[in-house]
């Protein structure tokens, strides 16, 4: 059997092709309705191999290389009549923060970025997390916010949608180690100090030792020259800090055991060319050995305490010690004319007197063996 | 056997044990004060009270001793340059090293009043000072010597006294070969090792502490096998010099030594 079919006309359904896009047209007119919170994703670090590599935070070092942090943030949908922007502050969602009325208003670092379905990408140098309102890298702990912010293009600009990201900062240097000590050993040194009364234990991650010839072939002396002068002012208010140290500051003059002026001195902001050990983990390690050192010469040492951040302290007091041959026991027992033998020569006595002593004592063990056996046999017999 | 016959087995078991264990005690404990025992047949049955104690508790096997001691000891080095020179002072000062020894015996002869025992014991000590340069100053370097002194002993216990009449000493002695392993370390590492031979002997006094707790004693051979506890104390002379060859590090020492011994 067969089915009739009603007969439509392209006449027919283009009214209500019209009507369906009239709609659309009008609902893509409208501001759009918020969706789902952003999400904003630090996916690099020119610092770091891996974003999470410790320390998670913007560092001195961070800021002075003008680190650049690549964020990321994905988009389902792209809506009309709204813009993408990247403001830093605090509450940059109110309008009240965006208008640039007080100085403490947040700072807007992107504006109408191009949105498109999938990842909008954008970077933030280190210095402009440290301080949005003045980049730079002054010494502050903080924690910046960074805000994404779709805006509608209506007069009050109101959020459509927003996320945020936490950047926690510290470019504080921790307090320089005190009491700094050396001694000196055969072709080393022992340096020794304690951590800044001021540090708590929690924020003290490590220590490095500076060194002066470095013995690890750095080039220390070159870049000594132009720290030292750009430093001399930070020198001196360490020189304060650490008054009370064992040993004598050096300022840059000789000092602390010195007879004359190193690469560095107290209150210098240390370079990589200075650290003749890596960084010594944990807090409770006080004292350190340089080996390598040349017998003779006078070596220039000092600290650097680092926080959890990685930020070094200024240099601290300066010491210096001569590396000298010395002798162990062995040395000493020999230069007394002492006469034995070490290794496996020595002292083996001749056959005949260990004979003296361990034919006796084979014979005795035989018989007690033999009294042993005829005990035991008697004990089977009854 | 099916699962519910076994259950059944094994609690038939289980309740005769009990039934047993409950069912006449006074076999198991000392009779009464005046009672007669007809020496024909119950004597067997009930032993008197002293007899049944040995009966109760013989004791587990014993062959072996396991000793640990500790002792001063200074090493005689400066001995060898007869009062001229002294490295060993100058570079460790005269303070005594703590000696640490372990010894294990082997009780392998029964004797009328003790026993006869072959062992072997080993210890540590350490001597630690500064490294000195050759004109004198003292540096930042420690330099060290360690001694691992190892002992072949012969020994005899002297056990009458606590076996017979219940006095808890027990008099010892102990000869044998010494053998001192020593290695000088710096700051590089080790600068020198060797050996010294020598021979030692070691009379010494045991307070045998099962008196004091016959209990825990008892309690403690049935559980883990040692027979009887020990504190002791003894002389220890260590003539440790190479047999006099000269060529040798004069380790000799007359000291003491205290520690805790078992037997099992």
């Amino acid at each position: 059997m067969e089915h009739s079919r009603p007969m439509t006309s392209n006449c027919a359904r283009l009214p209500v092709r019209l009507a369906a896009a009239a709609l659309l047209a009008a609902a893509l007119a409208r501001p759009a309705a918020a969706g789902a919170a952003l999400t904003i994703e630090l996916f690099d670090r020119e610092n770091r191999g891996a974003v999470d590599d410790e320390p998670t935070g913007i560092n001195i070092a961070d800021c002075a290389s003008n680190e650049a942090w690549n964020f990321r943030t994905s988009l389902s949908s792209v809506p009309t009549n709204a813009h993408l922007d990247v403001w830093l502050g605090s509450a940059c969602d109110q309008r009240a923060n965006r208008d640039g009325a007080d100085a403490s208003d947040c700072v807007q670092v992107y504006g109408d970025l191009t949105m498109r379905v999938g990842y909008v990408n954008f970077m933030v140098e280190a210095p402009m997390l440290v301080d949005p309102h003045a980049p730079g890298c002054a010494e502050v702990k903080t924690t910046t916010k960074v805000w994404v912010l779709i805006l509608n293009e209506d007069a009050d600009e109101t959020v459509y949608n927003s996320g945020t990201y936490d950047v926690s900062i510290d470019t504080q240097r921790p307090a320089a180690p005190v009491s700094v000590t050396v001694d000196f050993g055969e072709s080393r040194a022992i340096v020794s100090w304690e951590m800044a009364s001021s540090t708590a234990a929690s924020e003290q991650w490590g220590f490095r030792v500076l060194c002066d010839p470095n013995p690890t072939g750095a080039d220390a002396d070159a870049d000594a020259d132009a720290d030292a002068a750009a430093d001399a002012d930070e020198g001196a208010e360490a020189d304060g800090a650490d008054a009370g140290g064992e040993a004598t500051e050096t300022g840059g003059e000789p000092g602390g055991g010195c007879t004359s002026g190193g690469a560095f001195a107290a209150g210098d902001e240390p370079i990589d060319a200075w650290y003749c050990t890596g960084q010594i983990v944990g807090s409770a390690v006080r004292v350190r050995e340089v080996e390598g050192l040349a017998n003779g010469t006078e070596y220039h040492f000092a600290v650097v305490a680092l926080d959890d951040y990685r930020n070094p302290s200024l240099v601290s007091t300066v010491v210096c010690t001569v590396p000298s041959e010395v002798n162990d026991f062995w040395e000493t027992y020999e230069a007394a004319g002492g006469r034995a033998e070490g290794g496996c020569t020595c002292a083996v006595p001749a056959a005949g007197r260990l004979g003296d002593v361990g034919v006796p004592a084979l014979l005795l063990g035989a018989a007690l063996g033999r009294r042993r056996r005829a005990a035991r046999d008697r004990g089977d017999r009854r | 056997m099916r699962p519910a016959a076994r259950l059944a087995a094994c609690m038939v078991l289980a309740v005769a044990a009990e039934a047993a264990a409950q069912a006449d005690p006074d076999l198991l404990a000392p009779l009464p004060p005046g009672t007669e025992v007809d020496a024909t047949d119950d004597a067997v049955l009930a032993p008197s009270a002293g007899t049944l104690a040995e009966a109760e508790y013989r004791g587990t096997p014993q062959h072996f001793a396991l000793e640990v001691r500790f002792g001063p000891y200074l090493p005689e080095v400066d001995q060898e340059f007869s009062g001229g020179q002294t490295p060993y002072a100058d570079t460790f000062g005269d303070a005594l090293l703590l000696l640490s020894l372990l010894q294990f015996d082997w009780e392998y002869l029964r004797i009328p009043g003790g026993t006869l025992a072959v062992g072997v014991s080993a210890g540590f000590m350490q001597a630690v000072g500064t490294a000195y340069t050759p004109d004198g100053r003292p540096s930042g370097e420690d330099t060290v010597l360690n001694i691992v002194p190892a002992y072949w002993t012969a020994g005899y216990r002297f056990d009458l006294f606590a076996e017979r009449w219940s006095v808890p000493l027990v008099p010892f002695f102990k000869v044998g070969i010494a053998t001192y392993w020593w290695w000088v370390l710096n700051a590089a590492g080790t600068a020198q090792w060797g050996w010294t031979p020598g021979w030692f002997l070691s009379p010494g006094l045991a307070l045998q502490l099962d008196f004091f707790e016959e209990g825990a004693a008892r309690s403690f051979d049935s559980s883990l096998g040692v027979n009887h506890s020990y504190l002791t104390i003894e002389l220890l002379y260590a003539s440790v010099d190479g047999f006099g060859r000269g060529q040798s590090l004069i380790l000799s020492d007359l000291t003491f030594t205290a520690g805790v011994a078992f037997e099992f």
